[in-house]
């Protein structure tokens, strides 16, 4: 299911010096705390990706993922705790130097600066580059990947700004994939994407071989595509393991106030939950399985 | 990967036929399109690699372009005047000059040497350098519609100059005639000073709440700038006479009169090294007008990145209003100007914004000059002719259309 595209490092990344796997590196958060203007958003998660597996981090909102994520990729400075990449703190190495083994996709949008895909999708190559430096021959054929990966290799020179919604996201995840990263961080990737965005978007994933740090609201996209999954709630981690594993009825009445069911996808055998949308909140007491699904909605984004 | 390109050629074909746009049929999923905003004001600058290549072949006949009519336009500024000297003529003299004769009396020598040759060289260093500084200040807060003018920078730098003239010098004595060097270096200290003053006051004030909408902070900009421009007024009125105070509000309206050149030298400094230091980091300023996260998940220290754009700027505004006061729009219209042509990539737009601004205020430079008989008009005042309709033609542009651009948080 994951068979790699080999994409993950070593082409392009010419000044690189350190070892390059291909198969990603293991990233661990130790005793994460960070506040925002006195309050505490993250008290003490610890978690962890393996190389080359997609780990999630699901949970309701407020709950903390994004400000997980957001130190991974250094816009946060965390109060306490370190974050390691493949055992080293990245606090201990230049901007430049993390940025050549984690990309990001965040959540933010973007000004209107008249940029074109393309020059959206070099950015990438920002930490590969000294002052002055143009861009070689690697660079653009690593960009130019990176935009084939993403099915935009014939709108390069389109302006960033007037892509759709869907468009934009492949974008900037061809940006992330110019990084030529070992370790993605990729914060609600499939927000304002319809269902079949979505899961194009979540294909591309799986179709890498680096790590992945995904965060997503829709528990069952989660479920499907995560090999590990991390379940926060008031910014500290609640439960850690596979998808089945965590995702139980009795986690989800406790974490996300749902009565639900899990029962097992007709067609794929993932675990899928089946949220019963007439229950009142918090009525988690009593959820069953399988056998209340019927009655109950499929989670859907957002949810 | 190929999935999704399969898929995409599927859907297409419904709705294609209307669409009609040939040359980006391959893989383009349907879905993506069927959202129906595909080049909505979108102008295409040819596909993938090509259209890069296209662009920088497009920037590099720009800037060769715009070098050539540079020369022109310094020359005919030097030609023109209340005595009109011919091109060939000022071309020898500065030869001349160059080359060590002492000047020919009798001849047009000092006129060209001493009062326009310095003159359409400020003119040029001062626009190249508001050219560099709005094109560095809206990357700064990420805002197409910022520029030192607007955003009350130049106000806190001719507060400053101003300031240092009436608190330091004790008279305005001299002042209406040559700045610069006038002051020795306090006055373009001082309007460093406050231009970084005034910057930083700004940025907080539209920053407050997390949030920084575009209106925001032009808003903060407009009010910031005019009670420093009030304040400003109020020095001046209060500590000259009458001709000294003509003088000077001459100057803070944005004037070249002051040119000699030993005005030359602090701009000429400085505005190169702007250039250099802002053209070292133009990828991270690409980077920034995406937004913070961006910026940091490539490898730029942001908080560092900020902070050397918030000294460049205000050095170089502090620089610019101390020899010519507050030149108003330069720094909004060129670098959007610039991104029109060439897009918005620093690397390509940061050299062709500092030429566009040199190019623009040598020429209404001109037309202060000669257009009214007898007297000349503050370049100021016809930047500001130009700049407010482009300002008003932007701002219909980006909140008309809703999109609350840069507005990321």
């Amino acid at each position: 299911m994951r068979s790699g595209t080999g994409t993950g490092t070593g082409t392009g990344g010419g000044e690189r010096t350190e070892a390059v796997t291909g198969h990603g590196m293991r990233i661990d958060i130790e005793d994460l705390r960070v506040s925002y203007a006195g309050r505490c958003v993250v008290a003490g998660v610890r978690l962890m990706a393996a190389p080359g597996e997609i780990a999630g981090v699901v949970g309701p909102n407020g709950s903390g993922k994004s400000t997980v994520l957001r130190t991974v990729y250094r816009h946060l400075t965390p109060e306490a705790g370190r974050v390691l990449l493949a055992g080293e703190d990245i606090r201990a190495m230049p901007p430049s130097r993390t940025a050549r083994h984690i990309a990001a996709l965040p959540q933010e949008r973007g000004g209107d600066f008249e940029l074109t895909v393309h020059e959206v999708v070099a950015m990438g190559r920002t930490p590969y580059k000294r002052a002055f430096a143009g861009d070689d021959r690697a660079d653009r054929e690593t960009v130019a990947r990176a935009l084939a990966d993403v099915g935009l290799a014939e709108h390069g020179g389109r302006r960033f700004s007037a892509l759709s919604g869907g468009e934009r996201q492949r974008a900037l995840l061809a940006r992330a994939f110019a990084q030529a990263p070992d370790v993605l961080v990729l914060d609600e990737p499939t927000n304002h994407l319809d269902v079949r965005h979505q899961v194009e978007l979540l294909n591309l994933l799986r179709g890498r071989a680096c790590t992945t740090l995904v965060s997503l609201h829709d528990l069952n996209a989660a479920a499907s595509v995560c090999d590990r999954l991390h379940v926060l709630s008031a910014g500290t981690v609640v439960a850690s393991g596979t998808p089945r594993e965590v995702l139980t009825p009795e986690l989800l009445a406790e974490v996300f106030g749902v009565r639900a069911a899990v029962v097992d996808h007709p067609l794929t055998g993932d675990p899928l939950i089946a949220v019963d949308q007439r229950a009142g909140a918090g009525a988690g007491a009593g959820a069953g399985t399988g056998a209340d699904a019927g009655a109950g909605a499929v989670a859907g984004p957002g949810s | 990967m190929a999935s999704v390109e399969e898929k995409g050629k599927k859907g297409k074909k419904e709705e294609k036929g209307e669409k009609g746009e040939k040359g980006e049929a391959v893989g383009q999923a349907p879905g993506w399109e069927a959202e129906g905003q595909v080049s909505r004001r979108g102008v295409e600058r040819g596909g993938g690699d090509e259209g890069q290549r296209g662009g920088r072949a497009r920037a590099t006949w720009l800037a060769l372009g715009l070098l050539v009519a540079l020369l022109t336009a310094l020359t005919t500024a030097v030609a023109l005047g209340a005595s009109d000297i011919a091109p060939a003529e000022v071309w020898s003299v500065v030869f001349r000059r160059l080359g060590g004769e002492p000047p020919r009396p009798g001849t047009d020598d000092l006129i060209v040497w001493q009062l326009r040759v310095p003159r359409a060289l400020l003119a040029a260093l001062v626009g190249a350098g508001l050219g560099l500084v709005g094109t560095a200040t809206q990357a700064l807060v990420r805002n197409p519609l910022a520029d030192p003018y607007l955003l009350g920078i130049s106000n806190g730098a001719s507060l400053g100059a101003v300031a240092a003239i009436v608190l330091g010098a004790g008279t305005l004595a001299g002042a209406g005639g040559t700045f610069g060097l006038g002051g020795g270096v306090g006055l373009p200290l001082a309007a460093f000073a406050g231009a970084l003053a005034s910057f930083a006051l700004v940025w907080t004030l539209a920053r407050r709440g997390g949030g920084f909408a575009p209106l925001r902070l032009v808003l903060a900009g407009v009010g910031v700038g005019q009670f420093l421009a009030g304040f400003t007024s109020y020095l001046v009125l209060q500590a000259g006479d009458e001709q000294q105070t003509r003088g000077v509000l001459f100057w803070l309206m944005g004037s070249l009169g002051g040119a000699t050149w030993g005005t030359l030298l602090l701009p000429a400094v400085a505005v190169p090294a702007g250039l250099l230091v802002l053209q070292a980091r133009a990828r991270a300023l690409n980077a920034l007008t995406m937004g913070d996260e961006t910026a940091a998940s490539v490898g730029v220290d942001v908080v560092r990145l900020r902070r050397l754009l918030f000294v460049v700027t205000s050095l170089l505004t502090g620089v610019l209003v101390s020899v010519s006061g507050a030149v108003a729009f330069v720094g909004l219209m060129v670098p959007h100007l610039c991104r029109l042509i060439v897009g918005g990539d620093h690397r390509r737009l940061l050299p062709l914004a500092a030429l566009t601004g040199a190019f623009l205020l040598v020429v209404v430079d001109i037309a202060c000059r000669t257009a009214m008989d007898g007297q000349e008009l503050p370049v100021g005042v016809v930047t500001a002719l130009i700049g407010a309709p482009v300002l008003l033609y932007v701002l219909d542009r980006r909140l008309g259309a809703g999109s609350g651009s840069g507005a990321g948080a």
